[in-house]
C-alpha cells in the first residue's frame, strides 16, 4: 500500500475520528447513566461525566434486576446464543458434507430446499413456528428458545462453497492413504474449515445473543427471560417509573458478551473471511 | 513388489462417453511402464482406474494376481504421487507422510522409523516440522513421493508428477524418480504428456490416443517402428514429416514428389497404393551443394527444398521450408548445427533409403 503522508494522513485520522466519536458517544451516554443515580438522570441538562454509583447499579441489575436477576437473563442468553451457534454450525457443516460430497437421490433439491429458506426470515414463519412449538410443550424452555432457530441455509451454503474448492485430488489421496468417510470429515475437512467456523462462531454468536421477537413470544415466565428482550421488559407499563441507571447497566451488560467473542475470536475471523488456506 | 494386468478394461461414463475402448497391459514386477498421450486420450482415467478412484465399466484389472476391480483404493496396496500433489496443507510434511501409515494403525516407532527413512532418502530430513505452504514447488514434490514411499507399496502411480515444476527442476526430479524407482525395483506406472519424460523414464512405453492404446513398447522400438501413424507423429521432436506417397511396381520402393526412394522390406501393396510415407527431420541428408558443404550422399535423387525458417538450437538446427512440387505442408528438417542457412536458399535433400516410414491412409497402420 502506497503510505500517504503530512496533511492527507492528519485529515483522514480526524474524519476516522470523528466517526469513532459519533458511533461511541450513545454507548458512552448508557455508561455514564449507568454510573449515577435515578435522580440524576431525569433532571437535566443528562450527566456527561461518570457518577460514582457503579459497582452499586451493576449489583444491583445483576442480582435484582427488574423482573428477574439480571446475571439469570445472561445465562439464559449464553444458553440460547450458544445453542443456536453450536447446533447451526454442527448442522450446517454436516450437511453441507453430505451435499457435497455423498451421491444421493434429489441431492440437488434438498439444497435448493435449504437454499430457499434463505428467503424466509424468522418473522415470515413466526406463527407457524410458534404453532408448532407450543404444541411440542417447548414453551419457556431452553429447547423452545434454540430448536426453531437452529438451522442455517446461509451457513450451509458457506461450507458448501468452501468445500467445493478443496481439490478433487486431496479427496482422492486421503482415500489412497485409507481415510474413510468419517476420518476424512474429521482428519481434512474440519482442520480446514477451522477459520471459517472461527468466523461463522461470531456471526451466529451474534446473531443468536440478539434475538429479540422470538425469545419475546416463546418465553413467558421471567426468569426464562434473555437479556436483550429483558431490557424491553425493564420498561415500566403504565404510570410506573423506569429504573434508568439498572436498564442501563443491563445494556451494557448485554454488549460485553458480542464484544468478548469479536475481540478474542476477530483475527480468526477476518482471516476466515479474507484468506483461504489451500 | 507386484505386477499389474489389465484385462480387455473398459470405462463409459455416465452419459455414454467412451473414454477407454479395451485395453490389454501386462506389467512385470518393478517395471516401469509410461501411459503417454495427447490431453483427453483417456490416460489419467486408465490410472485412475488402476488406483480404484474411477469404477472399471468392463474388463478386469488385478495387482499381485488379485482382482481388485471392487477394492477400495486403499486396500489395493498402491501409492499414488498426484498432479498437483494434494498435500493437506494443514498436516506437517512429517503428518503429511505418516496419515496413510496412521490410518493403518502401523506402530508410532514404526512410524517414525518409516518417514524419517523415506525423508533421508528424499533429503527432505529438515523440512519434516514444516507445513506444506513453507514449501518451494520441488520441496511439495519430493514431499508428494515420501507420502507415497513410507507406505511401502505394491505399486507407485503417477499423474503427471512434474507437470507444475519448472524445466530445470523437472530435468533434475525425473532423473531422481527414475533412480529411486530403480533401487526399489517398484512396479510404477507413470502418466506424463510430455514425451521427453516419456522416452526417458520408461522400461516400456504405452501410447494412448481416443482410449485406445496404439502401441505398447519399448521406447525404441517406438521410435524406430511406429505402429500407426499417430505414434509416428507423437513420439520424436520435431515431429514427423508426412507425406502423400505411392507404392511402385514390383514393391521395394516408392514413388514420392517424382522420385523413386527405396523401401527395403516393403512388398505385396498394388503398384499405385496411395500411401503415406513419413519421415523424421533427423532422416533428411542435405546433399552437397556449389561451395561443397553438406555431404556426400551418393548419387540418389534429390529433392528441391526452399529454406523458409531457420532455428538454430546450439547442438541442432532446425529448417523449414517446402518442396515446390510435394504438397502444401510444411516440412522441418533437422541438421547438425555447424552450418549456416540462409532464408529462401535451395537446399537438395535425400531421403535414406530405408528411412521411410509407410502407412496405409485408411487405417493408418503401418505397412
Amino acid at each position: 500500500m502506497v503510505e500517504k503522508r503530512g496533511i492527507g494522513t492528519i485529515l483522514t485520522h480526524i474524519g476516522l475520528v470523528i466517526g469513532v466519536l459519533v458511533i461511541t458517544f450513545p454507548i458512552y451516554i448508557a455508561f455514564v447513566a449507568s454510573t449515577v443515580q435515578q435522580a440524576d438522570i431525569v433532571h437535566p441538562p443528562l450527566p456527561l461525566i461518570p457518577g460514582s454509583y457503579l459497582i452499586e447499579n451493576y449489583t444491583r441489575a445483576l442480582t435484582r434486576g427488574v423482573n428477574s436477576p439480571v446475571v439469570l437473563m445472561m445465562f439464559n442468553s449464553m444458553v440460547m446464543a450458544l445453542g443456536i451457534t453450536i447446533g447451526k454450525i454442527v448442522i450446517s457443516i454436516l450437511s453441507a458434507y453430505a451435499i457435497v460430497y455423498f451421491r444421493f437421490p434429489f441431492r440437488m433439491a434438498f439444497f435448493w430446499l435449504i437454499f430457499v429458506t434463505l428467503m424466509l426470515p424468522v418473522e415470515v414463519r413466526i406463527v407457524p413456528t410458534y404453532e408448532v412449538a407450543a404444541n411440542f410443550g417447548l414453551l419457556n424452555s431452553y429447547a423452545g428458545l434454540i430448536l426453531p432457530l437452529v438451522a442455517s441455509a446461509t451457513a450451509t451454503f458457506m461450507f458448501r462453497q468452501l468445500f467445493m474448492t478443496i481439490p478433487d485430488e486431496m479427496i482422492e489421496a486421503a482415500r489412497v492413504d485409507g481415510a474413510g468417510p468419517i476420518r476424512f470429515f474429521v482428519d481434512i475437512l474440519l482442520p480446514l474449515s477451522r477459520t471459517n467456523i472461527a468466523a461463522l462462531f461470531v456471526i451466529l454468536f451474534i446473531y443468536g445473543w440478539n434475538q429479540y421477537l422470538w425469545p419475546l413470544l416463546v418465553t413467558t415466565k421471567p426468569e426464562m427471560n434473555t437479556i436483550v428482550m429483558g431490557i424491553k421488559q425493564m420498561f415500566p407499563s403504565g404510570d410506573d417509573w423506569a429504573d434508568w441507571p439498572v436498564i442501563m447497566a443491563t445494556a451494557i451488560l448485554a454488549m460485553l458478551p458480542p464484544v468478548i467473542v469479536v475481540v478474542t475470536m476477530q483475527r480468526l475471523f477476518v482471516k476466515g473471511l479474507v484468506e483461504s488456506e489451500k | 513388489m507386484a505386477e499389474i494386468r489389465l484385462k480387455g478394461v473398459r470405462k463409459v461414463y455416465p452419459g455414454g462417453v467412451n473414454a477407454i475402448k479395451g485395453i490389454d497391459l501386462d506389467i512385470a514386477d518393478g517395471e516401469f511402464i509410461v501411459l503417454v498421450g495427447p490431453s483427453g486420450c483417456g490416460k489419467s482415467t486408465l490410472l485412475r482406474m488402476i488406483a480404484g478412484l474411477e469404477r472399471i465399466t468392463e474388463g478386469d484389472v488385478e495387482i499381485a494376481g488379485r482382482r481388485v476391480n471392487d477394492v477400495e483404493p486403499a486396500d489395493r496396496d498402491i501409492a499414488m504421487v498426484f498432479q498437483n500433489y494434494a498435500l493437506y496443507p494443514h498436516m506437517t510434511v512429517f503428518d503429511n507422510m505418516a496419515y496413510g501409515l496412521r490410518n493403518r494403525r502401523t506402530p508410532k516407532d514404526e512410524i517414525e522409523r518409516r518417514v524419517k527413512e523415506a525423508a533421508d532418502i528424499l533429503e527432505i530430513g529438515a523440512l519434516l516440522t514444516r507445513k506444506p505452504r513453507q514449501l518451494s514447488g520441488g520441496q511439495r514434490q519430493r514431499v508428494a513421493m515420501g507420502r507415497a514411499l513410507v507406505r511401502k507399496p505394491a505399486a507407485f502411480l503417477f499423474d503427471e508428477p512434474l507437470s507444475n515444476l519448472d524445466a530445470k527442476l523437472r530435468v533434475q526430479m525425473r532423473v531422481e524418480i527414475r533412480n529411486l524407482q530403480r533401487q526399489l525395483a517398484t512396479t510404477s506406472v507413470y502418466v506424463t504428456h510430455d514425451q521427453v519424460e516419456a522416452m526417458t523414464m520408461a522400461d516400456r512405453l504405452v501410447v494412448m490416443n481416443a482410449g485406445i492404446a496404439e502401441q505398447i513398447g519399448t521406447p525404441r522400438e517406438l521410435y524406430q517402428k511406429p505402429a500407426t501413424e499417430f505414434v509416428a507423429g507423437f513420439i520424436g521432436s520435431p515431429a514427423m514429416n508426412f507425406l502423400p506417397a505411392r507404392a511402385t511396381a514390383g514393391g521395394g520402393a516408392v514413388e514420392l514428389a517424382g522420385i523413386i526412394i527405396a523401401a527395403p522390406g516393403v512388398d505385396g501393396l498394388a503398384a499405385g497404393q496411395a500411401l503415406n510415407a513419413g519421415i523424421r527431420p533427423e532422416d533428411f541428408r542435405i546433399a552437397n551443394d556449389a561451395s561443397g558443404h553438406g555431404e556426400d550422399v551418393g548419387d540418389a535423387p534429390g529433392l528441391a527444398f526452399t529454406v523458409e525458417l531457420v532455428e538454430h538450437l546450439g547442438a541442432d538446427t532446425i529448417i523449414y521450408g517446402r518442396f515446390p512440387d510435394a504438397g502444401r505442408d510444411r516440412l522441418v528438417v533437422r541438421v547438425n548445427g555447424d552450418r549456416d542457412f540462409a532464408v529462401s536458399s535451395q537446399l537438395s535433400l535425400r531421403i535414406p533409403a530405408g528411412a521411410l516410414h509407410l502407412f496405409d491412409p485408411a487405417t493408418g497402420r503401418r505397412v
